[in-house]
């Protein structure tokens, strides 16, 4: 009996205080159109949920394939594959090391040829962050390639970060074929 | 009764258990409202402190105000025929006043008294100091409907003396400007949904109003009045946790005659602003009667909670 | 008993009496202070409309940016606004304290046919006293830096420290095709190369005591750390280390530059002086350690590691080598920068889907989110008096440069449309 009161009125407290306490608004932060020149941005005060699906990006005469080379640049070298990565991770997959064994065959086999390889992440976060990111993805590709055999003379290795994505644009697809590293062959 | 409390009886069970029960029940809801309330988990709860009133600045303060709200209604409008005669004379000396008159009224002349501090006249270089004294003498805060009846009067006179003007070009059109932007301004008014709370069909008084006057008290007229002239920006300041403290003499005309600061903030602009507000408020449209002072704290408070 | 019970009761009663001792005046019921910016009247040599416009518009904009004030109306202005009299005897204060102007701008102009001269005059319509004055003198084509000292000297006279409004804005554009280096005015007028390396330039940085920037360059290759003086073009390269030489920043007393470096095989941060010479290695540890920026003591840097499995801002000191971690929310925060006040970190999390900004004190507490909406906002940095943000967004589909004040209101875009504008750095008042 009194354990039932007891419960009942424990219930009637809590919810009576959850009632009073209630919910307190979020000032949203106000912002205002600009007087500079150029395009002035509308911007929504409160939090919404962005279209990324809709942001049409394209991009100028960067990356891809025969476009200009960027000084110190190797050239294409089809014979090797482009590995791929997680987002935010340097680690290899184990399809990456599939085609990481795969090139070892090939590099092994010709051993004159010198290789960089070149670490790139997706155009999300912080650019020196993906400078040191991108990096860490050639050097666990330069270790593996190590591990098989391949003398560390052969390769080096060099980061762009998020400057030079594959393909444009900001969806999944997009970012998951720039999270990369590739060959290219020392000039 | 302790014993009822404390007696064990270590044979029946079902007791001791459901007392056990209920003690940790009593823990739990008090551990909940704590939590709660202390807003670690959910907001804590905003206490207002005080209700905030809307005091028209318009209506004047009174030594005795009656029982009823400051923003109630006024019974009915105040009839002074001092208004009257004093339109007529400041008609003739400069038009620009009876300008202002229009303005009071405009095409539908609202039931509504205008901000009386911001909106004066404009000045005309044609006669500066005869309409100074003028001014003075015609309380621009002049009651609707009186004005109304000479609003008909006014405007054929402002009529007249605009036709007069017309030869000064560049005059007259700074005046047609001018007139737009007080009509703008007196719509604009007329719109503004802080009206006296109508609604509640309470006569202008105080809550704890006793007297047989209408009209908010003195010192809640002057907060009013004196936070109206407070200017401040936030981005002037580095802290929002200021505060200063003023002490302020009136005498029974209702003038400023002594004016301290108490207590600085330590913020060289934040005193400054606040002495200025001072400054800006140091003649009270109806005298008091008696001498009157007041310290006067400023503070964010109103800011940092909306932070 | 009673009499004191009656005295307690009197006590307590007597603020409520009659005419109340006491108020309290808990906000301004003007929070922005009326301001009214004629437009200055030409005194002498007939000055081009054309200047005289253009000042009164840059003028206006930064006052208006900076927050302190509301612009009256100009179409109120009266006669006083036309008169040529600028002596504070001679000016008519009644006419502004009627339009309920607290401070008032007026000037003149003086023109020999090439050199423009401007009085610029800063009153307080209350007290009727100057508050400041300036005369500028220079060619036509700089009344826009005339207009922004000004601007500068205004804010100072009302708060006691000078605007940021005369500096300049770093930062990178591809509109070339490749990311470059440029510079703009605060507001975003005449942006202008500077570099011409035809790779990859990121991440400018401003040196705090002469008009030289430091930024990345892929220009031979390596992301080496290269030093440009802006107005000769002088440059030299002063890290060119295996591996990354990046996000170089300045110390407050320009005499040293943090950056990382992976050298070692993993990106951490060292301190070296500006030739390039290594001073100290600052951090240790296997995860990647990335984006200092300096506190205006010079004696603790932010700056971004992922040792525990996502990227966190931390807080370093440069003597002890103690860190401290300061990021708690979300799994991505990136880009920390020290105001120059001390008081408050900037830095961009990823929130959701895309990138906000927030502010947080030095210890961690006290977060506050600035930007919301769509677009990702990132890389802040602060004005010299820490009173603004400048930073990137690509709410507009490119990435552009914004600048807003510190409490996230007033954004505005300052970059012109053509390209992605992104890595801005605010120049300090030189």
């Amino acid at each position: 009996m009194k354990k039932r009161s007891a419960m009942r009125l424990f219930l009637v407290l809590a919810v009576s205080v959850l009632l009073c306490v209630g919910c307190a608004k979020k000032p949203a932060s106000t912002m205002e159109e600009g007087y500079g020149s150029g395009e002035a941005a509308a911007g929504s005060g409160e939090l919404g949920t962005p279209s990324y699906g809709a942001i049409d990006e394209s991009a100028i005469g960067e990356g891809g394939a025969g476009a200009d080379k960027i000084p110190g640049m190797g050239d294409d070298i089809s014979a090797l594959e482009r590995v791929y990565f997680e987002f935010d991770q340097y680690t290899l997959t184990a399809e990456a090391r599939d085609i990481l064994a795969r090139n070892a065959r090939f590099l092994q086999a010709n051993p004159g040829i010198k290789v960089i390889i070149e670490g790139h992440c997706d155009e999300r976060g912080s650019d020196e962050y993906n400078l040191a990111l991108g990096e860490r993805r050639s050097r666990a590709v330069q270790s593996y390639l190590t591990s098989l055999g391949i003398p560390p003379s052969q390769m080096s290795i060099i980061s762009y970060g998020e400057e030079l994505p594959l393909e444009p644009g900001s969806s999944e697809e997009a970012w998951a074929k720039n999270r990369r590293a590739e060959f290219k062959q020392a000039r | 009764m302790a014993q009822n409390k404390m007696v064990f009886h270590p044979a029946a069970g079902n007791a001791d258990s459901g007392f056990g029960r209920m003690v940790f029940a009593s823990l739990v809801a008090h551990a909940l409202v704590v939590v709660l309330f202390s807003g670690l988990w959910l907001p804590a709860a905003r206490t207002i402190d005080r209700p905030v009133y809307y005091v028209d600045l318009v209506n004047l303060p009174v030594e005795r105000p009656q029982a009823g709200r400051p923003d109630g209604a006024k019974a009915e409008p105040q009839k002074s025929e001092k208004a009257a005669p004093k339109e007529e004379k400041t008609v003739k000396p400069a038009p620009a006043p009876a300008a202002e008159k229009v303005q009071v009224a405009p095409p539908k002349p609202p039931p509504v008294k205008e901000k009386a501090p911001e909106v004066k006249v404009p000045v005309k270089e044609a006669a500066p100091e005869k309409k100074a004294p003028a001014e003075k003498k015609a309380p621009p805060k002049a009651k609707p409907k009186t004005v109304e009846k000479d609003y008909q009067s006014v405007l054929s006179a402002v009529e007249a003396l605009r036709a007069k003007k017309e030869q000064e070009q560049a005059k007259s059109s700074r005046k047609a400007q001018i007139e737009e932007l007080k009509n703008k301004l007196a719509a604009m008014t007329a719109q503004d949904s802080r009206q006296a709370g109508a609604g509640t069909g309470a006569p202008l008084g105080m809550a704890d109003g006793s007297g047989d006057q209408a009209g908010p008290s003195f010192d809640l007229w002057l907060y009013t009045y004196v936070r109206s002239n407070w200017s401040l920006s936030k981005y002037q300041l580095s802290r929002q946790d200021l505060e200063a403290e003023i002490h302020v003499v009136y005498d029974q005309n209702g003038n400023l005659i002594r004016k301290k600061l108490t207590r600085s903030s330590g913020d060289a602009v934040f005193d400054r602003s606040v002495e200025d507000a001072v400054l800006k408020s140091q003649k009270l449209p109806k005298a008091p009667g008696q001498r009157m002072e007041f310290e006067i704290i400023f503070n964010l408070k109103d800011l940092l909670e909306k932070n | 008993m009673r009499f004191f019970l009656l005295c307690l009761f009197t006590l307590i009663l007597f603020p409520l009496s009659g005419f109340g001792f006491q108020i309290e005046v808990r906000s301004p019921g003007q929070q922005a202070i009326p301001l009214a910016v004629t437009t200055f009247v030409p005194l002498e040599g007939n000055p081009p409309a054309e200047v005289i416009r253009e000042f009164h518009e840059v003028l206006s904009g930064d006052l208006d940016f900076s927050g302190l004030f509301r612009l009256v109306d100009p179409d109120a202005f009266l006669s006083d606004a036309g008169r040529v009299g600028l002596e504070s005897g001679q000016v008519d204060f009644d006419q502004w304290r009627i339009l309920g102007a607290q401070a008032l701008i007026k000037g003149g102009v003086f023109f020999n046919g090439s050199q423009v001269t401007v009085e610029a005059r800063l009153y307080d319509v209350l007290r009727r006293r100057l508050l400041t004055g300036q005369r500028y003198s220079g060619a036509a084509g700089d009344v826009r830096t005339m207009a922004h000292a000004f601007a500068d000297q205004v804010l100072k006279a009302m708060t006691g420290e000078l605007g940021p409004f005369k500096a300049k804005i770093a930062f990178i554009s591809d509109k070339t095709g490749r990311k470059e280096l440029y510079l703009m005015d605060v507001d975003g007028h005449a942006p202008a190369q500077l570099t011409d390396h035809r790779a990859i330039v990121l991440n400018p940085d401003f040196s705090p005591r002469s008009k030289e920037l430091i930024f990345t360059s892929y220009k031979t290759g390596n992301p080496d750390l290269y030093r440009k003086e802006i107005y000769t073009g002088r440059e030299a390269r002063i890290s060119s280390r295996k591996g990354l030489n990046i996000a170089g920043r300045y110390r407050g007393d320009g005499r040293a530059v943090a950056l990382a470096l992976s050298q070692d095989g993993n990106s951490e941060i060292y301190l070296i002086g500006t030739g390039g010479d290594i001073h100290k290695r600052l951090t240790r540890n296997w995860g990647i350690d990335v984006d200092p920026s300096w506190n205006p003591d010079g004696d603790k840097i932010a700056f971004v590691s992922d040792r525990l499995g996502n990227p966190h801002i931390f807080v370093l000191d440069i003597f002890s080598l103690e860190e401290r971690r300061i990021s708690f929310g979300g799994k991505y925060n990136a880009t920390p920068a020290w105001s120059p006040q001390g008081d408050r970190i900037a830095f961009s999390r990823l929130e959701g889907r895309t990138f906000d900004i927030y502010t947080v004190r030095p210890d961690g507490s006290d977060e506050r989110r600035l930007t919301f909406g769509a677009g990702n906002k990132e890389h802040p940095r602060w004005s010299p008096d820490g009173r603004f943000l400048v930073y990137s967004s690509d709410e507009s589909g490119k990435k552009a440069i914004y600048i807003m004040r510190a409490d996230g209101s007033g954004r505005q875009r300052i970059s012109s449309p053509g390209g992605n504008c992104l890595h801005p750095a605010w120049s300090p008042r030189w």
